[in-house]
């Protein structure tokens, strides 16, 4: 896997918070990425199987939304993820310290 | 209609269009999925102005192109195979009326005959016009403007008929 920053951004929000599901929006913002780099990214990550998708069963709220797509590292996404990352020179892990807020509404 | 609400409505239609380009049930499913982001999205908190979250759900709905463009190469499939592969149903419903399928049943005209028959017909009203009317003054400058749209229509023809040679050329005989 190449770590690219966009890469380790969404790793870093995947890491923030491991018994948290993630969904699009909110890996967007916790990221700092459009959509079109973070799905593509998903998708490759979940083909890879260090990712781990499923849908929503029922909305939490009665807004009437739709169900998200949540996603969530799996047991070996985490520990690469923590291996790729642990070999990120010390700057590069200081200049990579982006935005990391929840977006609300994240499942836990 | 909320402003915001008019902007989901709009990114619904962009990422509509986005999923369009992949086939069918991958097409269905991230239609889903992307949609389902867009009321999060138009009801975010942190922003306050409605605008800034109409414009980040039009910028969110934009980005699917890209997603659904890496998606279909993923899968090794071309636009092509798309487009001849897609029924007309699910969110790709609408795909064969906009596209250039044609009704079953109803004479198609060959490629490129239409504007080659206006440019024509325009071509012999001007004469007409010219022999009652003789260009004097004036009326120059209105012939010589009115001469272009023959001229736009034939190289419009000539166009499309090109195109057309140039996809049967490509497409894969049986």
């Amino acid at each position: 896997m190449k770590l690219t920053g966009p890469l380790e951004r969404v790793l870093r929000a995947f890491l923030a918070d491991l018994s948290a599901r993630h969904y699009g929006y909110d890996l967007m913002k916790a990221a700092g990425l459009p959509s079109g780099t973070l799905y593509p990214m998903l998708a490759r990550l979940h083909d890879q199987g260090l990712v781990t998708s499923e849908w929503e069963s029922q909305p939490g709220d009665a807004s009437g939304r739709p169900p998200r797509k949540y996603y969530q590292l799996t047991s070996e996404g985490i520990r690469i993820a923590r291996i790729e990352l642990a070999r990120l020179p010390v700057t590069g892990r200081l200049a990579s310290n982006g935005p990391a807020r929840p977006a609300p509404g994240s499942a836990r | 209609m909320t402003a915001g609400r008019r902007a989901q409505r709009m990114a619904e239609h962009v990422i509509r269009r986005a999923c369009r380009r992949l086939p069918a049930d991958i097409g269905d499913e991230r239609y889903r999925e992307w949609t389902a982001e867009l009321p999060a999205i138009v009801s975010d908190p942190h922003i306050r102005s409605g605008l800034l979250r109409s414009a980040r759900a039009l910028r969110y709905a934009a980005g699917s192109y890209r997603s659904a463009r890496y998606l279909r190469r993923a899968a090794g499939i071309s636009r092509r195979d798309v487009r001849q592969a897609r029924p007309a149903g699910g969110v790709a419903g609408g795909w064969a009326s906009s596209s250039r399928s044609h009704p079953p049943g109803r004479l198609r005209l060959p490629d490129g005959v239409v504007p080659a028959a206006a440019a024509a017909l325009t071509w012999l009203m001007l004469i007409v016009l010219i022999n009652a009317c003789p260009p004097s003054g004036f009326w120059n400058y209105l012939y010589a403007a009115a001469s272009i749209v023959p001229v736009a229509l034939a190289a419009t023809a000539i166009f499309i008929f090109v195109r057309s040679i140039r996809r049967q050329s490509r497409r894969p005989r049986p």
